[in-house]
């Protein structure tokens, strides 16, 4: 709790709210499918032999990604929720894609994408 | 769709209230709500300790295969200011009552960081894929002493993460 007339606490807080009510969830803001020659799924880890994988909006602002061409391994969603001070720093969800030789994380929050080595994890 | 895990702030091994993006209250009575009832007050020497709080995860919504690598962290800088901490410790999944003694055993909780998380399912390990409780208590308590500084304080934001498949 933040003492009364703080201002910039108010307005982050109500940004924040706004965001949460229009874009739903962070977790949510995403679908995902996994294509192979043999058709698509959009359930379970592996990646081995898929020809391609999307990620796709589920509110309007957000870029859509796709990818093909490369060798993927596996994937894996990454979650963080807050407790006590929800205003300070918000949810956040990460998207991996376990690639040959990197990763490609892509932040739901906003649908940037992040580019890691193989071993390396992201914490939001 | 992604599961659901909700922060819930917990009366029981099993029975709880969602705090998720919600306030917990460190004060001096044994409830969950966040109100400016029962506030701590500093005492004229020593130490004094807020009822200790139990935090635990909730599975609202069950993943499509597997949640796991549950881990709590803070951003490691202590906003509370001089006098004032808070100490956190893994109970695994023993239920004790709520108490306002010094937390045997408690870690100072801003030690836990992204790099070095509190781990939050050594006993009741994952992977989970079923609606419910999961994962183990973290029991969290305050510590205010003689020469903290008086006033309502800046909330600090601890996090859960885990992993889905």
């Amino acid at each position: 709790m933040l003492p009364s007339g703080n201002h910039e606490y108010l307005d982050k807080h109500y940004q924040e709210v706004v965001s949460r009510s229009v874009r739903g969830p962070v977790k949510d803001r995403y679908r995902w499918v996994v294509e192979y020659p043999w058709g698509s799924q959009t359930v379970g880890g592996n990646l081995e032999g898929c020809t391609g994988f999307l990620l796709i909006p589920t509110v309007g602002d957000l870029p859509k990604h796709e990818v093909r061409g490369i060798k993927m391994k596996r994937r894996f969603l990454r979650h963080a929720v807050r407790v006590i001070n929800p205003c300070n720093k918000t949810d956040e969800t990460y998207h991996c894609v376990v690639c040959e030789g990197f990763r490609l994380w892509f932040r739901y929050s906003d649908g940037a994408v992040v580019v890691t080595g193989e071993e390396e994890e992201i914490n939001p | 769709m992604a599961a659901t895990i909700q922060i819930h702030e917990m009366s029981a091994l099993a029975t709880g209230v969602d705090k998720t993006s919600g306030t917990i209250r460190f004060k001096d009575a044994d409830n969950a709500t966040a109100d400016l009832a029962n506030a701590l007050v500093i005492p004229a020497a020593g130490s004094i300790y807020s009822y200790t709080k139990k935090l635990r995860p909730y599975v609202s919504v069950a993943p499509d295969v597997v949640v796991d690598n549950f881990r709590w962290y803070t951003d490691g800088a202590s906003g509370y200011g001089t006098g004032i901490g808070v100490t956190a410790l893994n109970l695994g999944v023993t239920w004790g009552a709520n108490y306002k003694t010094a937390q045997p055993a408690g870690v100072d909780i801003f030690t836990y960081v992204v790099a070095a998380p509190l781990d939050g399912d050594v006993t009741d390990t994952g992977p989970v894929t079923t609606t419910g409780y999961h994962g183990d208590l973290i029991e969290v308590q305050m510590s205010v002493a003689s020469t903290a500084g008086a006033g309502v304080k800046t909330a600090e934001t601890l996090t859960f993460a885990y992993d889905e498949i």
